[in-house]
Formats: C-alpha cells, structure tokens, sequence
C-alpha cells in the first residue's frame, strides 16, 4: 500500500478539498450549479493574506477577513445569479472566476501578477479544525427549516414557492454562504502555500470543485466529501503507481493517470447520475437510528392538536375582480370575477385551454396579475411573490405533480407546515396520515397517486384559507377518488374555500357548493351544480366534455 | 476611419471562425438540450490528427481538411456514445459531467501521445497572396475561411430547417418522449446530431489551421471555454444566436485589441457574457425555457 | 443534517481534530523523518545508492520540458554511474509528477523530502517553484532548479533554494542591451500575452524595469498591447503594433503564439528589430514561424554549437535519445546540476549511508562555496540568495535562419 497518508501536504490538500466542496454543497443544495467558487476561494485568499501581511492580524480574524471577503463579493453575483437558471448560470458563474482572477491579476495593491507571500504559516491542524466546525456547523444548517427550503429548490423551485419558500432569499443565502466557506478555505490554502497568485485560482479549480460534489452526490451531506476524497486520494495514488516498478504502459506519472480519472468520471455517472451517494444509500445505512428519532419527533407534535379553527367565519375568503391575462397576443383570461367564502368548495369548469389553469397561476403568483385584483379576505394580493401569499394562506396543488422527489414524506410535510406561520397547525400525525405513505419514505420512490396525495397533503398543512387543487384527481381510481372527495369535503369544514379543477366532472358536480364555468378566458356561467346542468349555454360551449364524462 | 473599418474587416474575419466553432455547441444543446464539454477538445484532437498525417504523409490539403472532419464527427459520435447515452438525455447535469470526464480522456491522450509542444503541418498552408484594396489588406486565406464557414453555417440552418432529419432533430428538441412514438430512432437523431456538430468542430479546426498550420495540443479547454461563452452569449440552443455572438465577440475582440485593454483581454468574453445576462436572461437570442 | 445523523458529527470532527494532531507530531522536523528512511535504507549490503528527488512534469502543460529534463538528467547520472558514482554510491532518481500544478509541487516536495532524499531537482515552473520553495525553508531539503525565470524567487528559499538559470532580468538585461546595439533602438513597442502567466509576469515587471536602466523607452507602457493564450488570428494585434511608431519591438510569448506573429508581421510588412522571450528559443517557435521570423533575437541559456568537447558530447548524446536541443535547452541545467550535486557529494565525502540532515546541509554549503563550476551551459557560480551567475547566449533569427549573436 503506497502511504500518501503520511505526507502533511497531501493531508493538508485532502482536507482542503474536502473543505471547498462542502462550501459548493451548500450553493448547489439549493440547485445552483456553480463555476464561481474558484473566485470565491480566491477573493477569501488574498483577503486574508492581505490583512496577515499588510496589517498583521492574527489567524481567526484573518479567517474572518476571508470569509467577509468572500460573502461580500458573492452578495452581487448571488443577485445576478437569481436571475438565470441552469446552463446561464453555469457559464455566469464561470465568468466570476474569470473575471475575479484577471481583476486581480491587475490589482497592484495586492501584488498584482507576481501575488502576496510571506504569510504567516498554518498547517493541517488548523485546516482539519476548520473543516471538523464547517462539517458541523453545515450539518445544522442541513437539519435547520432553512436547510429544508434549500434542498426543497434544488427539487423545484416552483413548487418550493407554492409552498412558501421565499426561493429568492434562501438562494441568495446559499450562494453567500457557500462563499464565505470557500474563502476561509482559500485564506488557510494561501497560508499552508505562505504565496498565492491570481493564477491559482483558475476555472480548473472551478471546474474540480464541482466535480467533488457532483461525483460524490448532493443529496447528502457526506457525498461532496467522499467525493473530493477519493478523487484527491486517487490521483496521488496513481502518481506514486510507478515506484513499484511496473511497466512504462503503466506509468500513471503521466497523462494517463488523467486520461483514466476521466473515464472514471463517464463510468460513474453512467452507474450512478446522482452521484457515488445517493439519498437512498445513506439513508438505508442509517434507517433503524432515523425511524427512533421520527417516532420521538411525531410524537411530540402529536400534542399539538388544534384547539381552534385559523379560519373566518364568515365574509369572502377570495375575491378574483376582473382579471385578465394575455400571452402575448392570445387572451387567456378576460376579465374574470368571482368570490368564495370560507367552508365553500368552488369548482372551476371548462374545457382544455379554457383559463382554468392560469387562473389558478394568477392566484397562486405563479404568473404575474396584468390586470384586474385579487384579494383574500381584506389583504390585497396585488403584486406578493407566490411564497408570500402561500404564507398568507393561499395553497395550491400543481396539475402535473409536483412534490419534492429527493425529500421525504415527513419533510414535504414540514415544509407545508412552516408556510402556516402564526396560524393554528394541523397536526403532523394526521398531515402523515393524509400522505398516505411512511414519513421516511422518499417522495420520489411513491407512485404517481401517492405523490398526488403528499402533495395535498403539503397544500393542506400550511394551514391555507384558500386550497387551489388542479386536476387532484387525475390518475386515481374509483375508490381514491371517494377518498378524495371526502378529504376535499372534511376541508371544507375546517373552513377553508376550496377551489377544485378537475377534469372529472362528476367529482366537481358532486362535491362542489358553486361552479364556475369558464370558456375561452370569460366566465359564462356561475351558480349551483345543478342550475349548471341545466344551463344552456353551458351545454353549448361545453356539452362535449360535459356529456362524455358525466 | 480607414483604420476602423480595417478593425472591423478583421473582427468579423475572426468571428467567422468563433460562429463555426459555437454553431458545433449549440447544435447539440438545440436538439438534444445537453451541454457538451468535450467540443474544445474534439476541436484539437480533430486538427491535431489531420496536421500529423499532413506533416508525415504530405497529402492535399482536402485530405487534410476531410482528416479534420472525419476525426471530428468520429469523436461528436463518441461522445454520444460514450458520454450521453450510457446517461440518458433526461440527466443533463450528469451527462455534461461525462463529457467533462471525456474531454479528459481526449486531451490527455493527446498529450500522452504527443507531448504539449505543438504540432506544426501546414507549414506553408495555401500559396494565396493577400488581397489590398485600396487602404485594405485582405488574407484570400481570410476571406476563403470566412466563404466556406458561411456556406457551412446557411447550410447547416437550412439542414436543420428544411430537412427530413432536420425537423425530426427539431421534433426531437421540442418533445422528446413524442418522437419514438412517431416511429423517428431516438438514437439515430442524436448520433446524426453529434456526428454534425464533431464535424463542425473539426472543419473550424482545418480552418483554423488552414491559417496557421499548427495545433496545440492543450488549445481545447480555451478554446472550448470561448465556444461555450458564444454560445450562452447567443442564447442556448439558438443557431443564428450563435453566429451573431460568434461575430459579435470576433469584432469586440477586434476592437479591444485595437484600442489596448491590456491584462484585460483575456476577460473580455466573460465579461461580455456577464453585462449580456444581466440584461438579457436568455441571452442574444434564445427563448426562456 | 438528514443525512449524517447528528450524534455523528462530533465524532467525525474528533476524528478529524486527532488526525491532525497526528499529523502535526510527525510533519514537525522533517529531518527526522528523512533519516529513519535513510538508516533504513543503508541496512541492505554493499553501497546504498545516493537518492535524489526529480519533480518535473510528466503530465500538463509543461510535460515536454518534463519528458527532456528526465532524459538530461538521467543522462548525467548514466555518466556519473559508469565513473564509479558518488564515492561509489550509485545515482538513483525517486521521480513524482508534479502535472503543472503548485499544489502538486508542494506534495511531491513533501513526499520526496519525507522519502529521505539528499535534494530535489526541479519544479520546472516558477509557480510550481515559489511554492516548493517556501518548504524547502521549512523542510530544509536543498531545491535545485533549472528552469523557472521568475525574479527573485529563490530568496523565499531561505538558502534551500538554487536556481541554475538566468532571471528574466539578467536574460533582458544582455538581449535588451544587444539588441539596442545592433539596431540602434531607442524606442520600442511592448507585446504580450495577457493570458499566459510566465510572459505576463516577465512583461510587467522585468520587462520595463530593464528596458528603463538600458535606456529603451517603451512607447506604450500604459497601453500594452496585448492577446490570449491560444488565440490564432493575430491581424488586429500586428495593425496595432504597426500603427505604433518605436524602432523596435518587444515581444513577451510563448513560442506557438510568437510564431504565429511572426507571420502576421511579415503579412502586413512590419520589418521592425524584434526581442522574444528565451521560452521561444524552440522548434515550435521556429516551426510555426518558419522563414517569416526576421530580425529577431533572442537569449538563452545554451547554446548547442559552442566549441566545447562536454557540450558536443551532450548534444550528441541527447540526439540518440530523441531529443535535440533546442526543443528545450534548459534540459541542459538539469544536466549540470545532476554533475554539480555530484560532485559536491563526492567532495564532502559523501555517499549513500551519510547521514540525510548531515548530507543535506554539506551539500547546501558546498554549493555555495562552488565557484566557476564548468558546466556546459557556461560557468556556474551560486550568489548568496541560490541565483546562478549565468552566461547569457544571444542569437538572431533571420528568414528562419538561427546565428549566434555576439554580446
């Protein structure tokens, strides 16, 4: 066994590794694929050597230093970054790392292109000190609510706004966080070095980073660090392979020790997309711990039984006042008014493409309101992002389910929970209970209904005065659609109006106090399910749908 | 004023060569909405092989460019191959990490091979003498490379627009999960797609070289890095996107280097990728997702 | 923390805490490590070999500097070996891969410190070297390079550090002054590559300050012109240099680009002096610019015609081994600095059994009480920082044709 162990600069790059990919986990836990960490190492690096040698502070203000450093300079990019998703991030992200080297590499006050030495030394010990706190401190951070938000975004950030997450801030948090750990790194890395230059930190060290974590997994804490592990140890491994004599094909003190770290990375994404470790993985080596912990945790939320109803009872739980929306030039919404009182389940009719989906995008803040207002009991929704009006107690479902694949059950709930702000609570057991599925089980592995019904079951726990369901029953059959018909009803006694979009239109006559007919954008009728049977021009607009599934 | 429009001559002669090379990136990222890291590569591998069998065999130059091309779509093929489809088009992050892990495989294989120092083939790479028109001078070899990457770019529109297997690359863009269900091979398309854009990336390769006559083994992650910044710059997935930005960069290129910004220069399409995002999300040219 | 159950992370922060705490008892004095390796190794019978580090590159960006300094070194060793060795130790090399990379250069130091050698040769680049060097004053394990022409690099050091090259200052201070001779330069146009760290640096800082004390003025010291690594169409940077008036034309590059500059110049019919960079002074430079390059002079630090029976015989040598100078002429230094460490061990009295922190610190002393040493670069005397004194060899190149320069 070749002992790259015992060498204190290996140790101390392994470390340092470990700790840049942790900074990157916590940027790429809310989704955001970032190249800008080489940027922010570097920007903690000269940070802290500067304030080391021009003003010769010690090393915990110095680590300080970096990491203020960093954040601070990650508070701009972390504001651009919400503007673009996916490749545009990615390559803007790039362009920070570039950006931040060639500016330095101009900046005479730090040295410019010949950089800063002569700082003071540390070593492995004070770098495993520092990676031992950040292991801790972004484990809390994980298992806090606002970690839970995080890897809600990275699932969808959509419907992590439907729920209530206010996606902007939690990212912003993330990317400035996510700094501020890769500059500390950066300052212990100029340190271990005593001179960096702005060339150090390149795009390949970018592009290494995010290889740890992608390699390694993001959906657990341990993957960035496996990940950054065993590439570091693997490429050491294999440049110290020739000292045991072997032939010259196997010489990996060459470019084929890179060549076969390259194949390595397709096999591995190949087998495992998502990384070495899955959620999946780790979670089953820890099953039997976690389930003593759920119990002890269900347990005590089990107390907190309601005592009273969050709702009013009486006066409009949402008035939608003359509001239209426009694609472009197709008018998808024209002028559409309605009211729903508290313990009122409204249904909304009409035909593919008649608005009812947009409508519900208007309410929720999904699609901005361009005309018209809307108001749930005396507060105007005006221009509120979605999470605000899902904090204020407009819920919704999504037509094509949309939970969060890569959390459990329980955590989809929680997160449901923590949109009901000062609201009464539901309690957690009958939220698991109306899952339908075991709190620790992953979203993703339940079938198409039973994420419907964790999705539901999300909507229902953040307390809402008005439920917006779309299409809740799609792919269910017979006996679940009972079901949900009297989960729908038993809602509506808890005084919250729902609306229900549903292409069964037996469900939606059946259950519903109020129906709303809309076709192409207008409202062409509105009144009980059976004074809508009888209209005829809903039967002409509409008689197709209408007959062939009722 | 003669200077400027000489500067301007020059950037778009420059940009024409960043269009083709953007064009092979955004055909893939347009069809099968995957980002490939292995173009700037495949770029250097393609013009790598052909100057190396120019330098030792002494063949015409249009064995030479067909070298290029070839080792260009063998190695597009590849990585559909090797990268993409053991990932599945519905993993976009996983897959543009195996291209990573392929552009790794290609560059140090060259390197192994070859050494870092470059390969020189062309050494006098076509006997054209420059053109002066009036107070302009113009490089035939220019002007020759700027004719075939427009012929190349119209044509490769077109190819994508018109089409049989164009509009099945489109459908394929637009609705992946409708397309077997028309009876179109999924794979056939995104094999037809790599193979298309590795020939792009080794034709602006020969053409490169076409002026140069020389490739560097290590050329592929910078260049590789500017494709990938045109390409944003344009918009992902859209073809005329490209060739704008492609030209545009060429000529702001052109100009920075005319007026001096020193250390500066090596950001400038960083920067320019920067000030485009933040006032145009979706870049030049593309569509919001 | 869903994933790593909470009560872990204590223990996983302990873990990392006592490895460290491992870690900082045994990285401590390095000496002691080295000669539990050394005593270890003198056990088995006749003589222990004399073990040297070689970290070069063997992968990356520098990997053909790598390949030919291992061939040079190796050659000298071939030739001590056969001479009977270090007071009949053997020559033997402990070679790591440093792949262009400082962190790599600082594990590879550390490694082959820690393996108990009596000095590294190499890195090959000046960031590879400034970091191996601030451990070598730590590790106190002598560091011999051959390459790297950073200034001032070697005082980090602190005495550990030898350099067997010239700066770029000394290079420019002999081309610059040369070359002003010859053409009667008083005013010159700055050139470089923005992107590439070794001619930015060398363009920002020893360019101008020789170009000051020699009496070029640069024109365009607040507007350099410059370009990007990798880039291939040089027409816009050329119109500019054209439309500069100097007498002269300073151009900081690595070869492929300063080739291909070459060709822009004599495209657009700029006939200006040129001084390169001595990185150009390689095949690829003259290869790619082919007989295009015209009035362009450069310095090095070898040169492969000199009249000398040592230097006829290494370029021979080196021919057989595939490599013909000049694709890099520093392959060279190494070859002196394996002879020289060779011969300062010889003369201590040292042989593989010495003692490592007793042999390190010899060997440090006689190097730099080595005066004249005749290498074949020229003679080699080390100052009181570890820079080598070096002989700078000037040569033009007209229509591709390489002359010798005289001073």
């Amino acid at each position: 066994m070749i002992d790259v162990f015992q060498n204190d600069a290996f140790r101390f790059f392994l470390l340092f590794n470990m700790l840049v990919a942790l900074g990157m986990y916590v940027v790429y836990s809310t989704g955001q694929l970032s190249l800008g960490q080489a940027g922010f190492a570097a920007v903690g690096a000269y940070a802290g050597s500067y304030v080391d040698v021009k003003l010769g502070w010690p090393l915990v203000p110095v680590l300080l230093a970096a990491a203020a450093a960093a954040a601070l300079v990650a508070i701009p990019v972390a504001f651009g970054a919400n503007r673009v998703r996916g490749l545009y991030l990615l390559m803007g992200t790039l362009a920070v790392t570039e950006v931040v080297r060639v500016s330095l590499s101009n900046l005479d006050a730090v040295g410019g292109i010949q950089g800063i030495h002569g700082m003071e030394p540390s070593g492995v010990l004070e770098m495993a000190v520092v990676l031992a706190l950040a292991i801790v401190g972004v484990a809390w951070l994980m298992s806090s609510p606002l970690g839970l938000e995080m890897r809600a975004i990275f699932d969808d950030e959509d419907a992590a706004a439907a729920a209530g997450v206010s996606t902007r801030t939690v990212k912003i948090i993330a990317v400035v966080a996510g700094a501020a750990l890769t500059g500390i790194a950066g300052a212990l890395f100029a340190r271990y070095l005593s001179f960096i230059r702005p060339d150090l930190f390149g795009i390949g060290l970018s592009f290494s980073i995010a290889l740890y974590v992608l390699i390694g997994g993001v959906h657990s804490l341990a993957g960035p660090l496996v990940g950054a592990f065993l590439i570091t140890y693997l490429l050491e491994v294999l440049n110290r392979m020739q000292q045991f004599g072997l032939p010259p094909v196997l010489d990996f003190a060459s470019p084929w020790r890179f060549a076969i770290y390259g194949g390595l990375v397709m096999a591995v994404m190949a087998v495992r997309p998502e990384g070495l470790l899955t959620r999946g993985a780790v979670r089953s080596l820890q099953a039997p711990l976690r389930r003593r912990l759920r119990r002890l945790r269900t347990s005590a939320h089990a107390a907190a039984i309601p005592a009273r109803r969050w709702t009013a009872g009486e006066g409009s739980a949402l008035e939608v006042v003359g509001v239209g929306h426009r694609f472009g030039g197709l008018v998808a919404l024209e002028d559409v008014a309605f009211t729903i009182r508290p313990a009122e389940i409204v249904a909304l009719l009409g035909a593919n493409g008649a608005g009812k989906t947009t409508l519900i995008n208007v309410v929720a803040g999904r699609l901005p309101l361009q005309r018209g207002s809307l108001r749930l009991a005396r507060t105007s929704l005006g221009r509120l992002p979605a999470h605000r009006r899902t904090r204020l107690g407009v819920s919704r479902t999504f037509q094509s389910v949309r939970v969060f694949g890569h959390l459990t059950v329980g955590e989809n709930v929680r997160l449901g929970l923590r949109a009901a702000r000062d609201r009464a609570r539901l309690p957690l057991e009958w939220l698991i209970e109306l899952a339908g599925a075991p709190p620790e089980a992953l979203a993703r592995d339940l079938t198409l209904v039973g994420q419907r019904r964790v999705e539901i079951a999300r909507a229902v726990a953040s307390s809402p005065l008005v439920l917006l369901l779309d299409e809740p029953s799609a792919g269910m059959n017979e006996r679940e659609r009972g079901e949900l018909a009297q989960l729908i009803r038993a809602l509506r006694d808890l005084g919250i109006a729902v609306v229900l979009v549903d292409h069964n239109v037996d469900l939606a006559l059946g259950i519903a106090d109020r129906i709303v007919v809309l076709d192409f954008g207008l409202v062409i009728a509105e009144g009980v399910p059976d004074a809508i049977r009888r209209d005829e021009r809903v039967r002409a607009a509409y008689l197709g749908t209408m007959g062939r599934s009722a | 004023m003669t200077e400027i429009a000489q500067t301007l001559l020059n950037g778009l002669l420059l940009g024409a060569n960043y269009a083709l090379l953007a064009l092979s990136y955004t055909l893939v990222f347009g069809v099968l909405r995957l980002l490939t890291l292995a173009h700037g590569q495949i770029f250097m591998a393609a013009g790598l092989v052909a100057l190396v069998a120019a330098d030792r065999q002494g063949q015409p130059l249009i064995v030479t460019g067909l070298v290029a091309i070839v080792v260009g779509a063998s190695l597009g093929v590849a990585t559909d191959l090797l990268a993409f489809r053991p990932v599945g088009l519905g993993r976009p992050i996983a897959a543009a990490v195996a291209t990573i892990g392929f552009a790794l495989v290609i560059e140090n294989t060259a390197l192994q091979l070859r050494g870092s120092s470059t390969a020189v083939g062309l050494r006098e790479p076509l006997p054209a003498p420059d053109l002066v028109l009036g107070p302009f001078l113009l490089s035939t070899v220019q002007l020759f490379i700027l004719a075939i990457a427009a012929v190349v770019m119209v044509g490769t529109n077109a190819f994508v627009d018109r089409s049989r297997w164009g509009m099945a690359m489109r459908a394929l863009a637009e609705s992946p999960r409708l397309l077997p269900l028309l009876g179109i091979p999924v794979g056939r398309i995104t094999v037809l797609t790599l193979a298309i854009s590795g020939a792009l990336a080794g034709l602006a390769s020969f053409l490169v070289a076409l002026r140069n006559g020389s490739v560097s083994p290590l050329a592929g992650t910078d260049i590789g890095l500017v494709g990938l910044a045109i390409m944003t710059i344009g918009g992902l997935g859209s073809l005329p996107g490209a060739m704008v930005a492609g030209i545009g960069l060429g000529i702001v290129e052109a100009f920075a280097s005319s007026i001096g910004v020193g250390t500066f220069q090596s950001a400038i399409p960083w920067l320019l990728l920067v000030l485009i995002l933040l006032v145009r999300p979706h870049g030049i040219l593309g569509k919001p997702e | 923390m869903r994933e790593l159950p909470r009560r872990f992370v204590p223990f996983v922060a302990f873990a990392l805490v006592f490895a460290a705490c491992q870690s900082g008892g045994t990285a401590g004095p390095a000496a002691t490590t080295g000669q539990a390796v050394s005593t270890a190794t003198a056990a088995p019978a006749p003589k222990a070999a004399v073990k040297l580090g070689v970290l070069i590159d063997l992968s990356g960006r520098f990997i053909s500097f790598g390949k030919d300094i291992r061939e040079s070194t190796a050659l000298a060793a071939e030739e001590i070996n056969k001479a009977g060795g270090v007071n009949g130790s053997k020559i033997e090399f402990v070679v790591i891969d440093s792949a262009g990379d400082p962190e790599k250069a600082v594990v590879g130091y550390r490694e082959l410190s820690d393996k108990g050698v009596f000095a590294v040769l190499g890195p090959i680049s000046s960031g590879e070297a400034e970091v191996a060097y601030a451990q070598a004053s730590r590790l106190e394990t002598p560091i011999l390079t051959g390459t790297a022409n950073k200034e001032g690099i070697t005082e980090i050091g602190k005495g550990w550090a030898f350099r067997d090259t010239a700066s770029n200052t000394d290079l420019y201070k002999v081309a610059l002054l040369a070359w002003a001779k010859k053409y009667s330069v008083k005013t010159a146009v700055l050139v470089f590559d923005a992107q590439e760290p070794v001619s930015s640096a060398a363009a920002k800082t020893a360019v101008p300050a020789v170009a000051k004390a020699v009496g070029i003025t640069i024109v365009n010291n607040d507007a350099p012109i410059t370009f990007n690594r990798g880039q291939t169409d040089f027409t816009s940077v050329v119109q500019r240099i054209k439309g500069t008036p100097a007498d002269g034309l300073i151009i900081v590059t690595a070869p492929a680009e300063a080739g291909l500059i070459a060709r822009e110049l004599a495209r657009q019919g700029e006939t200006r002096p040129i001084v390169g960079h001595p990185a150009q002074n390689s095949s690829t430079f003259y290869e790619q610019g082919g007989v295009q390059i015209n009035k362009w002079v450069l310095p090095s630090i070898f040169d492969p015609d000199r009249n000398d029976p040592a230097v006829k015989s290494y370029v021979a040598e080196m021919k057989q081994r595939d490599k013909e100078p000049p694709t890099v002429p520093e392959a060279a230094n190494y070859y002196d600095i394996v002879k020289m460490v060779a011969k300062v061990l010889t003369d201590a009295k040292i042989d593989g059994g010495t003692d490592v922190k007793r042999a390190r610190a010899d060997l440090k002393n006689g190097l730099f009480a080595l005066k004249d040493y005749p290498g074949i670069g020229g003679k080699i005397t080390f100052t009181a920082t570890g820079d080598a004194d070096k002989t700078v060899y000037l040569f033009v190149v007209n229509g591709g044709k390489i002359e010798a320069l005289g001073n």
